[in-house]
């Protein structure tokens, strides 16, 4: 599904990202780890098309096509999706606007029938009950005015909307408390399928409690360090990332 | 002895044309203001730029262009497309003349009057002169002294003490035809103690002939009123639109002002609100959508001369290409009208290099125990929630649009008539149609 080689990265001249490697397989679920400045969040707006990060060598390779040749817009109707560690308030665009037009957009992508405002609504609506959310939630302006929990579960919720190959979740934990975290928690797997594959980028381990991954990465100084099972959490817990960011 | 200003000076000629066959010529406080009205255009002339109140706004082309005296249109278009949406009353004006077969003024109910100037003019001169007052005699003012002189037609709106208008009348401004015209329109709207209505002024220009719009609008709501007031300027991109709009909010009177252009080659919009008794309310939007060469010029002053008055100003401009747009938010508050609270924002995008925003506010406050505050912003669309919407898959020119959208349909979330708001939409929406 996602191929990264040797990617370098520079934000503002400084180097970020050092030479990271990564392949993560379709069905899968891989888990990012890493002390603050580590590039966790670097990597994933590098990877969704963000301006201002420069990639200056290695590559990332998405469904066999070279993904950082892409168009922001593009990644997103093949398939890639960001889940943002902050959320971007839009006052004036109402949510039910804003992701019916995406959806629909990226159904025609896909060659598929468009959403009437009706199957949109049936469809919404089901998801937002899956993660707990109020309706009316549809009529509000992006993010505005939303918690921090808020704004995490409606990330999710245009997630599970959009039906991406490639999610990436960056800190999608952070901020929440811990019935919320088992909700987004629940959203996330139940989009877990053979076909799709979720890169989880988190500072703490409590996510992978929830949101079981196959893989734990630990990236650091811009590379990843060290690669194991779900054990390498629990490790990391005992005896933090000193010795490895070292 | 003063010179003439050259550029009365082709006025003149039409004046003096004019004068004899103005609808209310035989009536002679009338003919003595249209008398007084051209003294003062004659002694001024156009304004320049070098008048502080016209600082961005240059009108030496217009004042040199050649304009056709308006005629009896010899065809009647099309109007269907520029009516209000919703039950409305309405007078049509075509090249600056009334048309009431084109009208909606039948079954009016009690309290609520919508006259033709002119026609009114005849049947009740006094009343007539009583509504029109005086337009200064400041170098700044000469466009509304022109106006004074020469307007021939126009619209007078009265709504008696405490009747509520049922509807929203609308005041529809369409020009057509191949030949540039100059026509000078004068409205009137009073609504009485404790009234309620709302006027849309609706321009239309039709054809691309470099038309010239003068209007001049006052308002008077009465102690207790609530006056609710609409412009939507979409004359055709090579005219000229200047326009004065002075309103006057008597003591607990509530007034709103919602602007709205996109058309014009140059346009000037200038609202004057004076509040004339404690506790009045104005509300004020506006909106500049500018593309092309266009430029859009709106000039507020609102003066606060009582105790515990609010006013609430809110002012936005979206610009392509070459177009400019001009703000000159001016919010004087007297030494006696304490308690005053005056809230100005203006916010501009940029959506071009080439697109310019000046934004001016100035605030004189006298008064010690007030709020008052202003922002003014000009910048580009912005970069985290363009990325956010196309990291969704929504398109640039998709994403662009629905951003800006949001930043201009703010400026009349608040219409209560959904005819209204649907107007504005329209023109926004068409707006947004012609351009990335």
């Amino acid at each position: 599904m996602l191929k990264i080689e040797n990617l370098h990265v520079t934000v503002d001249g400084k180097e970020i990202l050092r030479g990271l490697s990564l392949e993560l397989p379709a069905g899968q679920v891989h888990a990012i780890m890493g002390p603050n400045g580590s590039g966790k969040s670097t990597l994933s707006y590098v990877l969704a098309g963000r301006e201002g990060y420069d990639v200056t060598a290695g590559s990332a390779t998405y469904k066999g096509r070279d993904l950082l040749a892409m168009p922001v817009e593009e990644r997103a109707r093949e398939g890639v999706f960001l889940a943002f560690q902050y959320p971007v308030e839009i006052p004036g665009v109402a949510n039910a606007n804003f992701l019916k037009s995406a959806v629909n957009t990226v159904r025609r992508h896909r060659g598929l029938t468009e959403l009437d405002a009706m199957e949109f609504l049936k469809s919404a609506r089901a998801r937002m009950k899956l993660l707990q959310m109020d309706e009316k939630f549809l009529q509000r302006a992006v993010n505005v005015g939303f918690s921090g929990g808020e704004k995490k579960r409606n990330e999710i919720f245009q997630m599970a909307m959009l039906e991406p190959s490639l999610a990436l979740l960056d800190e999608t934990d952070s901020g929440l408390d811990i019935d919320a975290l088992r909700i987004v928690a629940d959203g996330v797997n139940a989009l877990r399928s053979p076909d799709r594959a979720t890169l989880m980028i988190t500072h703490y381990q409590r996510l992978l409690d929830y949101v079981v991954p196959d893989v734990i990465h630990v990236l650091a100084k811009g590379r990843i360090v060290k690669s194991g099972g779900k054990e390498l959490a629990l490790e990391l817990e005992r005896t933090g990332y000193g010795d490895l960011a070292a | 002895m003063s010179v003439e200003p050259v550029s009365a000076a082709p006025w003149a000629r039409r004046f003096a044309n004019a004068r004899g066959s103005l609808p209310d010529a035989p009536a002679p406080r009338l003919r003595a203001a249209r008398d007084r009205a051209w003294a003062r255009f004659a002694r001024h002339g156009f304004p320049t730029t070098r008048v502080e109140a016209w600082k961005y706004t240059n009108l030496s082309a217009l004042a040199v262009a050649d304009f056709a005296t308006p005629v009896a249109s010899p065809k009647t278009p099309d109007i269907a497309a520029h009516i209000l949406p919703g039950p409305h009353y309405r007078l049509t004006f075509v090249n600056g003349r009334y048309q009431a077969a084109l009208s909606d003024v039948a079954n009016l109910p009690e309290g609520v009057r919508i006259d033709s100037l002119a026609a009114l003019a005849v049947l009740s001169p006094e009343v007539v002169a009583d509504l029109l007052g005086d337009d200064g005699d400041d170098d700044a003012d000469s466009l509304a002294a022109l106006n004074g002189a020469l307007a021939p037609e126009g619209a007078v709106v009265r709504i008696d003490e405490d009747v509520a208008a049922d509807r929203p009348v609308q005041l529809l401004f369409l020009s057509h035809g191949d030949v540039p015209l100059a026509m000078q329109v004068r409205n009137a709207v009073v609504a009485g103690p404790r009234a309620r209505v709302t006027v849309v002024e609706s321009h239309v220009g039709l054809g691309n002939a470099g038309h010239w719009i003068n209007t001049v609008t006052r308002l008077d709501a009465g102690e207790g009123a609530d006056l609710s007031h609409h412009v939507l300027q979409a004359q055709n991109q090579a005219s000229w639109h200047t326009a004065r709009t002075v309103a006057s909010v008597a003591a607990n009177a509530a007034y709103g002002n919602g602007l709205f252009a996109t058309g014009a080659r140059t346009a000037r919009q200038e609202l004057h609100v004076n509040f004339a008794g404690d506790n009045a309310k104005a509300t004020l939007r506006g909106a500049h959508l500018g593309q092309g060469e266009q430029h859009l010029d709106y000039s507020s002053n609102i003066a606060h001369a009582r105790p515990d008055g609010s006013s609430d100003q809110v002012f936005k401009a979206a610009v392509r290409g070459k177009s400019q747009s001009v703000f000159q938010g001016r919010l004087a508050v007297a030494t006696d009208a304490q308690r005053t609270d005056a809230q100005q924002i203006c916010r501009n995008l940029l959506l071009d290099d080439g697109a310019v925003a000046y934004a001016k506010p100035e605030l004189e406050i006298l008064a010690d125990d007030v709020k008052c505050s202003h922002g003014a912003t000009i910048g580009d669309l912005d970069a985290a929630s363009l990325f956010y919407l196309r990291a969704r898959g929504l398109g640039e020119t998709e994403a662009r649009a629905m951003l800006i959208d949001a930043f201009i349909a703010d400026t009349f979330a608040d219409v209560a008539e959904p005819g209204v708001q649907l107007a504005y939409r329209r023109l926004l929406d068409a707006w947004l149609e012609t351009g990335p």
